[in-house]
């Protein structure tokens, strides 16, 4: 069933007059209705200021590398978190005298509650933060948003620089800890160095050598020591050899020349002192001693002649004595044992120094591997004290940075300003919609109200929808009872309505006058 | 000024108790003719009818009758348009035309009234309307009907009473009226009663150009309605506006239906009110 515009308009209007005086009277109840509300609508004045965000400044690039950066994201909720907490509103609670001292939590909580109610905060733009507040008071809006702002400033310049100073200390603690480390190594490696000071890293190397050329020489020495003893064994052979063969010097002669030796001497003090001088009785003594014993020897001599074999060889023997090539062998065998003497006591010598080296290596190794620890220990130390110190400086430059506030820039960027009037639902607002819901709203229900109720309202309906046959239909007719009564109902109504739009222009104006 | 309206009044019921005692009178002549049964020698000629002291316009305005005379001729030329529609939609003689409604009061006495009225109007014709809502009867506001007078019930309850007996006249031109009657048996079967249909039947022979009205209960609680509708020639439908859904107009129109049918009056539609101050 399609109904044309204008036919829906048509029962409309007649659903409105068949309902005129729903219409007025809900007219004037929803008109005044809005009117009151609009009079005790509280008015509400916002009051903002934007908070411009500075991450990169002229000191980012130039301290990069030496200085950390904070970087800060999604300024608006870090904002949020930071005023809506409890130190900033309490702060501003406390500044704007808004509590008493030592208030109820419980109010101090709704009033909290109400400010960050009020409260709004939202990015303006990538950088910008945008804090508004709204009262009903445009002083107060002013003042709070004002205060919120610096707050705000304060309390993120001082979190980001307390971030900083934690940061340093902790970097400076750690630091004084590997210095301690640090120094604690260096002495231990001092007090080694002490009780080490011959030590030297490089020894081993020198004991190698040293060894070597011990190892060398005992070989050498042994070599001389075989050689020695082959010629030794060699003279001992040849000397017994000679011994039989050849005559040697004898005794006598010995001892004759002996005197001769002393009789010079004799002389020679004779010279200077007298007989009885000690040394020349002395002499004199040694001379007859040696005569005597010349004596002896040549009748020793004689009775060997024509006595025993014993006395031939010693006679023999006497004679080997004075061969000069057995005196010669003689020598070279006092000297080969001489050598074999001496270089056995070297080689023993050696020996012993290769046996002290070999000692001295195995204490180099230990020496060398407490050193390489010691060394180790401290060069770990070393580098990590360096690298912290390297850091803390950094730190201290952020540090810096952030406590001369140069880091983060956060600035008011527009401040707040003083609201002259209040934004929001006005009064002129409700004065306008008023009549105008009061008007639709009726008519609204009217039209629904018809849509819903599926109750037949026209005859054409009744006919397309049905088909029964239409024989026409009838208006209500008026009794002059009833057209009296409507005519005072007419007038009444009027009257309201009249009445109604006289009350909001009234209002409006008084309003306008500042009266209401 | 209120002497001279209750002066005016008194002449009023005076002449009106003339005109009830001539047509008692009429009736008494009827009367003699009646055991005849010659219907037709009554056709007497509509001008000749017997008239008493009309209704003055702003008498049925206060009944809600339409008048040639009222100012408000949009309910006027409604009825006389409704009126076009019925003459031209029935073509049998003298219809018994039943106008019954979807619901309790939905204007059913209100269409007959004014239906019966607007007939009457054309001077070709008459009407003769019948209060069949024995239970709400609707036309008791009438001047002929306000005081109690023999009916509906009387008649099809006592064979004593004669249908002339129970017809008046109503102060409107060509239009009579058959009351519902003083007799008050409860639980009584009024309209199963043979006398219904003898009373229909000659009451449809009574005069020519005559049109029956027939004011019934709505016809979905009421078994007199349905009862009434076998009888009738036509049934009128009132459809109150906004006041009855589409279920109960096609119950209505199943039960009435189709071929006794003869369609809807969309009544009661809204309109400005009409202020004047008299």
């Amino acid at each position: 069933m399609d109904i044309s515009k204008e036919k829906k308009i048509q029962f409309l209007l007649q659903e409105i007059i068949y309902r005129r005086n729903f219409v007025v009277i809900v007219f004037c109840l929803i008109t005044v209705s809005i009117i009151f509300v609009g009079l005790n609508w509280p008015k509400k004045f916002t009051s903002s200021t934007t908070i411009f965000v500075e991450e990169q400044n002229i000191l980012g690039p130039l301290m990069e590398g030496a200085a950390v950066q904070t970087v800060v994201v999604d300024r608006a909720a870090i904002a949020r978190e930071m005023i809506y907490g409890h130190k900033i509103i309490y702060q501003l609670l406390e500044k704007e005298g808004l509590i008493e001292k030592n208030p109820d939590p419980a109010v101090q909580e709704r009033i909290m509650n109400s400010i960050k109610g009020q409260t709004k905060i939202s990015n303006a733009r990538r950088n910008l933060i945008k804090i508004e507040f709204q009262d009903s008071d445009p002083d107060k809006s002013y003042r709070v948003t004002n205060t919120l702002a610096n707050l705000f400033i304060e309390e993120s310049l001082r979190s980001k620089s307390q971030e900083s100073i934690d940061a340093f200390t902790f970097i400076e603690m750690q630091a004084n800890e590997y210095k301690e480390k640090l120094q604690s190594a260096e002495q231990a490696l001092k007090i080694f160095r002490t009780e080490n000071v011959g030590a030297q890293p490089n020894m081993a190397g020198q004991i190698g050598t040293r060894s070597a050329e011990l190892q060398r020489a005992k070989s050498q020495l042994e070599q001389d020591l075989r050689e020695k003893k082959i010629r030794k064994s060699s003279l001992v052979r040849q000397l017994s050899g000679e011994a039989q063969a050849s005559s040697a010097f004898s005794r006598s002669e010995q001892n004759k020349t002996r005197i001769a030796d002393l009789q010079a001497q004799l002389d020679v003090l004779r010279l200077k002192y007298h007989e009885t001088y000690p040394d020349i009785e002395q002499i004199k003594l040694q001379i007859n001693d040696l005569r005597t014993t010349i004596k002896k020897s040549e009748s020793q001599d004689s009775n060997s002649l024509s006595g025993t074999s014993e006395n031939v060889e010693y006679f023999t023997d006497e004679r080997v004595l004075q061969n000069p090539v057995y005196q010669q062998l003689q020598r070279d065998l006092y000297n080969t044992n001489t050598e074999i003497e001496t270089l056995t006591a070297r080689l023993d010598q050696t020996i012993s120094q290769i046996s002290e080296q070999h000692l001295k290596a195995i204490r180099v190794e230990e020496f060398q591997t407490r050193l390489h620890e010691l060394t180790r220990d401290y060069d770990v130390n070393h580098e990590s004290y360096t690298d912290l110190m390297r850091r803390r400086e950094q730190a201290r430059v952020s540090m810096n940075l952030d406590i001369e506030r140069k880091g983060l820039t956060l600035r008011v960027d527009e401040p707040a300003y003083f609201p002259h009037s209040p934004n929001g639902l006005r009064f002129l607002h409700f004065l306008l919609v008023g009549p105008l819901v009061g008007l639709i709203l009726p008519i609204s229900i009217l039209f629904l109200w018809r849509q819903i109720d599926p109750k037949f309202r026209s005859e054409a309906q009744l006919y397309n929808k049905l088909g029964i046959p239409m024989l026409g239909k009838t208006p209500h007719l008026f009794t002059p009872t009833e057209t009296r009564r409507e005519t005072i109902q007419f007038i009444i109504f009027t009257l309201m309505f009249i009445g109604t739009l006289s009350f909001v222009i009234i209002i409006g104006v008084l309003r306008m006058k500042g009266q209401v | 000024m209120s002497k001279i309206q209750k002066a005016l009044d008194k002449l009023k019921l005076s002449e009106r108790s003339k005109n009830n005692s001539k047509q008692e009178l009429e009736g008494a002549d009827s009367s003699l003719n009646d055991d005849s049964v010659e219907f037709k020698k009554l056709n007497t000629k509509i001008s000749d009818m017997f008239e008493p002291d009309m209704l003055t316009t702003k008498e049925k305005s206060d009944l809600k009758i339409i008048d040639a005379a009222m100012t408000d001729r949009l309910i006027f030329n409604a009825f006389r348009d409704l009126r076009t529609s019925v003459f031209q939609k029935t073509n049998k003689p003298n219809p018994i035309i039943m106008v019954t409604s979807c619901n309790y009061r939905g204007g059913s006495t209100f269409v007959s009234l004014n239906l019966a009225a607007a007939i009457a109007n054309d001077e070709t014709k008459t009407s003769l309307l019948i209060d069949c809502n024995l239970q709400n009867p609707g036309l008791s506001n009438l001047p002929v009907t306000k005081e109690e007078k023999i009916g509906m019930r009387d008649y099809l309850m006592n064979s004593a009473h004669s249908i002339k007996r129970i017809i008046y006249p109503t102060g409107i031109p060509r239009l009579r009226v058959i009351p519902v009657g003083i007799a008050n048996q409860p639980m009584a079967e009024y309209f199963t009663n043979n006398r219904l249909k003898s009373l229909f039947s000659e009451i449809k022979t009574r005069y020519d150009q005559r049109f029956i009205i027939v004011d019934a209960p709505p016809i979905y609680e009421n078994a007199d309605a349905r009862i009434l509708a076998d009888v009738c020639d036509y049934v009128v439908l009132t459809v109150p506006y906004g006041k009855v859904d589409e279920e109960k107009v096609l119950n209505a129109a199943r039960t009435i239906g189709k071929e006794k049918l003869l369609g809807c009056v969309f009544n009661n539609q809204p309109r400005p009110p009409r202020l004047t101050w008299k």
